[in-house]
């Protein structure tokens, strides 16, 4: 089982694609752990993605894919950061999938 | 355009044969499978209850799970006939999609 | 309606099981996010037993389980707007039309048939 270890030493488990095993483990400290592990730095602007995927998760149950993410990003900030490139350049690669992982969500299930 | 529907389910018991009579429409065939094969005994009522015209909808039973089950050929009302499973497969390739309700 | 060059294909979805007697209510939403992400055209009707998804106020957790209707809220959000619940199934079953967990059509077993006959693939689950 790998795990993430934090500045404080405690020691988070993950599943084997980097994904919290407990979601409850999650907290700023946890997400700035797994953003650096994907050499990230968090800024105001991931923040605020982290902070609608949670709330995506918390009214649906689900993790978003990559169309909802952008669909909801949209509605809830503006078309300006409602866009994929936006994302793209936040959560590098896939930012449904990378997203989720920070944010302390399940794997989304519809992504690749 | 038209859809092959299978039940495999008696209406006694589900609601699958129903649901099927609503939405077929000319053209269709339903293919009692499994144990919707009992349904051979009251397919008619059941569809004259709901006001479905049976004469459009071609209606088929499958020969292994008709017989499995007691019954045979002779038993069936004139309106419905059996098929083995290359038949089956010759009504799945003859209609434009399959629904099963199962 | 019907498919095209582009590899769009027409998928109906006939949901018609309750959210949670069973795993089938969910398996069927899982397909038609999915199928949404790969850019399919989808339609979503829930028939028979499939409108009781549509119950407003579920309070899954109380049985340890997740809202199913809060994941249905979400399909406006996968782009899937083609969602029809069956009239007579919601009669039949005490259900009203203006007091559903999420914004659906309205639909009778012409519309059904219809839908059925312009789909490519239909599943029923």
């Amino acid at each position: 089982m790998s795990s993430l270890l934090l500045k404080d030493q405690r020691r988070i488990d993950l599943d084997e694609d980097g994904y919290l095993r407990c979601l409850e483990d999650w907290d700023e400290d946890v997400a700035a752990g797994l953003a650096s592990a994907a050499s990230l730095q968090l800024s105001a602007a991931h923040w605020e993605i982290i902070i609608l995927l949670r709330e995506f998760y918390a009214a649906h149950g689900l993790s978003p894919a990559m169309r909802a993410l952008v669909k909801f990003t949209s509605r809830k900030l503006g078309p300006d950061k409602g866009r994929s490139v936006y994302l793209m350049t936040l959560f590098p690669g896939n930012p449904a999938l990378l997203g989720a992982k920070i944010a302390g969500l399940p794997r989304p299930e519809n992504c690749f | 355009m038209t859809t092959l529907h299978t039940v495999n389910k008696h209406s006694l018991n589900s609601d699958l044969l129903t649901s099927c009579l609503r939405v077929a429409r000319g053209g269709d065939c339903i293919l009692l499978i499994e144990d919707g094969i009992y349904n051979v005994r009251t397919l008619e009522d059941l569809a004259a209850r709901q006001g479905c015209e049976l004469s459009g909808l071609q209606c088929c039973v499958l020969h292994d799970d008709l017989t499995a089950r007691g019954l045979a050929e002779k038993d069936l009302p004139d309106f419905i006939s059996a098929v083995d499973q290359a038949g089956f497969v010759a009504l799945a390739c003859a209609h434009r999609q399959s629904v099963h309700w199962f | 309606m019907t498919s095209n060059a582009s590899g769009r294909k027409n998928l109906t979805f006939i949901s018609r099981r309750s959210p949670y007697g069973s795993g089938y209510a969910k398996a069927c939403l899982d397909m038609v996010l999915s199928a949404a992400v790969f850019d399919q055209h989808v339609t979503l009707v829930f028939m028979d037993d499939g409108v009781l998804q549509l119950q407003p106020n579920q309070q899954a957790g109380d049985i340890h389980a997740k809202d199913l209707s809060a994941a249905l809220a979400a399909l406006p959000l996968y782009d899937v707007d083609n969602v029809y619940a069956d009239r007579d199934s919601l009669t039949r079953r005490g259900m009203f039309s203006d007091q559903l967990a999420i914004e659906v059509r309205l639909c009778d077993a012409d519309k059904i048939a219809e839908i059925i006959r312009q789909s490519d693939v239909v599943f029923t689950l």
